[in-house]
């Protein structure tokens, strides 16, 4: 028998190990082609053929583009990462994750690198065909302004989908239908489909704490043009302030994880099914 | 130091009367005992059986080792380690194999499903790739090991599972009723493949839940008997048996047909009590033999040869670890609670 | 008859079973907020849209088109997923479709009676919708039109013909995988482009109007708006163009045909899951 492998060997090696569950799926289930690629395009050409029939400036094709984009990342976290538990548990998985020495912080790193593979492909399916399809400009001035938003954006968002997730270590199908509420929701406050400083400037404040509103609207700032017309916050304190979402939401994940793990210990919720 | 121990391991269950924002949860009593003061020592190499009914309080017990279940008072330790304090190192030492589970992904083949599970526990893939196609082939799933889980049959998928427990190479096996859904040789292999498992290196123990008697006599060093969340008796099998009887019976059929009869040949053997009735329709006589010491067999075998008579056969009837229950419960252990 | 009375007793215990399901976890008071806020972060999302493409306001009839479609194609996209993730969920989390399909009741009118809870949960959804467009927002809505024949008549029908379809996709569910969970939202997701329930037909691109004029969707909602705000109506030529009882005869017409098309192709594909035995199947990721 070899020496045990130290905590950070066994993290990574755990987040490999469940990534790769995700992304030897892409290649055995090709039904993501038309779950994951051609519906989420038509979705986001049905908002497209709305802003082009109600007679509005070209400039919103790609706005509505950007969000169909990053509605991806969001479905992918929503249930995919922060609801992905409740299947764990249904499964018997779950049982068998925390009865071995990885976290379920780092199945959930595994789920949320797997997930990105995938997410990535559909959101790069949506701008292509905005871009090529639909004739949608972009005007990429600031390359490295749009990467860091949206590296930011998808460090924050997963950050708070591994926070939520945590709720399913002691809730079954209640949390289930609290994440069935927050989908159209925040499609609404984050602005996935128009300039979120159309809210009014006290909602859309209010709605900057939720990752996706400043990271689109800094994207749009970067990449699309008419997108500093329609700013909330100067694109540099946008990043900056995702930044912070992502420390912030980093470790509200590591403390709700435990707490909730302990409590679902203490109350003999870890392996209880169809509750 | 001690594979297993526990002190005065309680668990209550109470019933939550509101969840996630008020919403209500079932109706039922205040709260549910599963376990009560269970004292319980594993020794290092030991197999320690435990029986007893479904809702004896086997899995409650089972979850607060393998730390998926704190207990509500009393301690376990688990290699010396609390397992509600220091979860991480219990992890680190122990495996939990369940009879009928379906964990997995449906989408992985069984090769890859038990690579990560091992990678669950930080384990290199050069050093487990071998050892995972040596232990399908062990237990005959070679050649479904790139099949998917999906395909797998019930028993197929439970040789899987006792796999990923002697993958992990863990210091406490913790096996939940191992052998549920599998055939009578497959279930053997498993037995045997623990008995190796816990000789090839002297720290490592087992914990074994079975419904099947004659699983728990041949495998477990000592059992223990839990009922409506109490331990009972607990000793080696023989031990435990012996306090139901401390006698042993034979049955012993003669042929009385054609030849003499057995009267009057086992009077005075010591410590033998004989009760005969002879059937003229077969032929026979039988007699039931009560032996205060296992050894007289041989006297009273000799007796009869020499008075001619024709043994036609010979049988020893031993309590079974199912009446020590009885016994010891009143109850039998398909008697679930 | 008695095949009918046995499927009729399926589909109220079916419904019944449905809505204990949809609604043991939660008080009514949080089921009833759940209720509202889905369908109305939805319905809000389109009005905003509206107000930075053209910023008219209510009385534009565009507002009253775009408004009403989203409002009742709620109900046709809670529609489809639920009764066509049945089968899922009976069949992966609760194990149960084994015993449903081993009795003697129609699994059909099983499949449709448990997602019923949905239907009528997204009904009120839209009704709420409606009523907020009325009163908060200054939608021209004519109450009255709720009682005429049209509405009535086009309503159910609509819903028929989407419970028809939901059916047949409960029915590709029988013999696909877990991973297939999202083809109800994804048969929606196309239908929300094509039935013109947030822009006129008109405005489709490639040719897809004519496409759009073989669904009976894009005759339901036109049914379903010209009664209760007529001047939407004439966002869409096309549409405008067809008399209310052609408009029925339409709906009837090609309602009864996706009935009876989703009903034979639940059937076909559960011939299909008994023959391949794979009715109760697990499928597990």
């Amino acid at each position: 028998m070899t020496g045990r492998p130290s905590p950070a060997v066994v993290f990574a090696r755990a987040a490999w190990g469940r990534a790769y569950v995700r992304v030897v799926g892409l290649n055995r289930e090709l039904s993501w082609i038309v779950g994951d690629t051609i519906l989420p395009v038509l979705g986001t050409a049905a908002y497209l053929l709305a802003y082009r029939s109600l007679g509005a400036p070209r400039d919103f094709e790609g706005f509505v583009v950007l969000g169909g984009a990053m509605t991806a990342y969001w479905l992918n976290v929503l249930w995919s990462l922060a609801t992905q538990l409740y299947w764990e548990k249904e499964s018997g998985n779950l049982e068998i994750a925390i009865s071995s020495p990885c976290t379920v912080g780092a199945l959930l790193a595994g789920m949320a690198l797997g997930g990105l593979v995938s997410t990535t492909l559909r959101a790069g399916t949506i701008v292509a065909a905005g871009v090529l399809v639909f004739g949608v400009r972009f005007d990429l001035s600031e390359p490295l302004l749009a990467g860091g938003a949206f590296l930011g954006t998808l460090a924050a968002l997963y950050a708070l989908g591994a926070a939520a997730a945590s709720i399913f270590l002691v809730y079954g199908r209640a949390g289930w239908q609290v994440a069935m509420l927050f989908q159209e929701p925040v499609y609404l406050l984050s602005g996935f489909y128009f300039p979120v400083s159309r809210l009014g400037r006290p909602v859309a404040m209010a709605a900057s704490l939720l990752p996706l509103t400043l990271g689109l609207d800094a994207l749009r700032q970067a990449a699309c043009p008419g997108g500093r017309a329609e700013a909330l916050f100067p694109p540099l304190a946008e990043v900056a302030a995702l930044a912070g979402l992502a420390l912030v939401f980093g470790l509200l994940a590591r403390a709700t994880l435990r707490a909730f793990e302990t409590r679902a210990r203490r109350e003999g919720r870890l392996t209880l099914r169809w509750q | 130091m001690h594979a297993i121990e526990t002190e005065g391991l309680r668990r209550v269950f109470r019933r939550r009367r509101r969840g996630l924002f008020g919403s209500r949860e079932d109706e039922g009593p205040a709260e549910v005992v599963a376990l009560e003061g269970a004292d319980l020592v594993v020794s290092e190499g030991e197999t320690f059986g435990l029986l007893g009914p479904n809702g004896a309080g086997k899995t409650t017990l089972i979850k607060i080792l393998a730390t998926l279940l704190t207990p509500s008072t009393g301690r376990a330790r688990v290699r010396g380690f609390d397992v509600e304090s220091q979860p991480l190192e219990v992890r680190r030492r122990i495996a939990l194999v369940s009879g009928g589970e379906q964990a997995g992904y449906g989408i992985l083949t069984v090769r890859e499903q038990l690579w990560v599970y091992t990678q669950f526990h930080g384990l290199p893939t050069r050093e487990v790739m071998p050892r995972i196609d040596a232990a399908l082939e062990r237990f005959g799933l070679a050649d479904r090991a790139r099949s998917k889980l999906s395909k797998l049959s019930t028993g197929e998928r439970q040789k899987m599972n006792v796999i990923r427990g002697f993958l992990l190479q863990p210091e406490v096996l913790i096996l939940d009723e191992p052998t549920l859904g599998l055939d009578v040789s497959a279930a053997r292999a498993v037995r045997v493949a623990v008995r190796e498992w816990v000789r090839e290196a002297p720290a490592r123990s087992v914990l074994l839940t079975t419904h099947y008697m004659t699983e728990a006599d041949e495998l477990c060093d000592r059992v223990a008997f839990i009922h409506k969340g109490r331990l009972l008796a607990c000793d080696t099998p023989d031990a435990l048996k012996r306090r139901v009887s401390d006698r042993t019976t034979y049955r012993l059929e003669t042929d009385a047909a054609g030849g003499p009869s057995g009267d009057g040949l086992l009077d005075g053997i010591p410590g033998v009590a004989a009760t005969a009735s002879t059937d003229p329709a077969a032929g026979r006589t039988r007699y039931v033999l009560s032996l205060a010491d296992e050894g007289a067999i041989g006297e009273v075998v000799s007796r009869l040869s020499a008075g001619g008579v024709r043994i036609r056969s010979l049988r020893s009837e031993r309590p079974t670890l199912e009446d020590v229950f009885l016994a010891a419960t009143g109850e039998g252990l398909g008697d679930g609670a | 008859m008695i095949g009918v009375a046995r499927a009729a007793r399926s589909f109220r215990s079916a419904a019944w079973l449905g809505w204990s399901v949809d609604t043991n976890w939660a008080d009514p008071v949080t089921i009833g907020t759940l209720l509202v806020v889905r369908p109305l972060a939805a319905t809000m999302l389109l009005v905003l849209i509206f107000e930075v493409a053209r910023g008219t306001g209510s009385a534009d009839p565009r507002f009253a088109h775009l408004y009403v479609g989203t409002a009742f194609y709620t109900i046709l996209g809670a529609t489809l997923h639920a009764i066509s993730f049945v089968v899922m969920d009976d069949r992966e989390r609760y194990e149960t479709i084994r015993v449903v399909a081993t009795s003697p009741v129609p699994l059909a009118a099983y499949v449709a009676g448990r997602g019923l809870s949905s239907l009528v949960n997204s009904c009120v959804g839209a009704g709420v919708i409606l009523a907020f467009g009325s009163l908060a927002l200054g939608l021209p809505l004519r109450p009255a039109g709720l009682l005429s024949p049209l509405f009535l008549a086009g309503f159910g029908l609509g819903v028929a013909s989407a419970v028809g379809l939901a059916i047949g996709l409960a029915g590709v569910h029988l013999v696909t995988a877990r991973h297939h969970y999202l083809l109800g939202e994804s048969v929606a997701g196309v239908l929300y482009l094509l039935s013109g329930a947030i822009f006129p037909i008109e405005a489709l691109p490639f040719g897809a109007d004519r496409l759009a004029r073989l669904l009976p969707f894009t005759y339901w909602l036109e049914a379903l708006r010209r009664p209760l705000v007529p001047e939407a109506s004439a966002c869409s030529p096309t549409l405008a163009a067809i008399s209310d009882a052609t408009l029925l005869a339409i709906l009837a017409v090609s309602s009864a045909a996706l009935g009876a098309g989703g009903l034979a192709l639940f059937r076909a594909c559960e011939r299909s899951a008994r023959r391949r035995g794979i009715l109760d199947a697990r499928t597990d990721h």
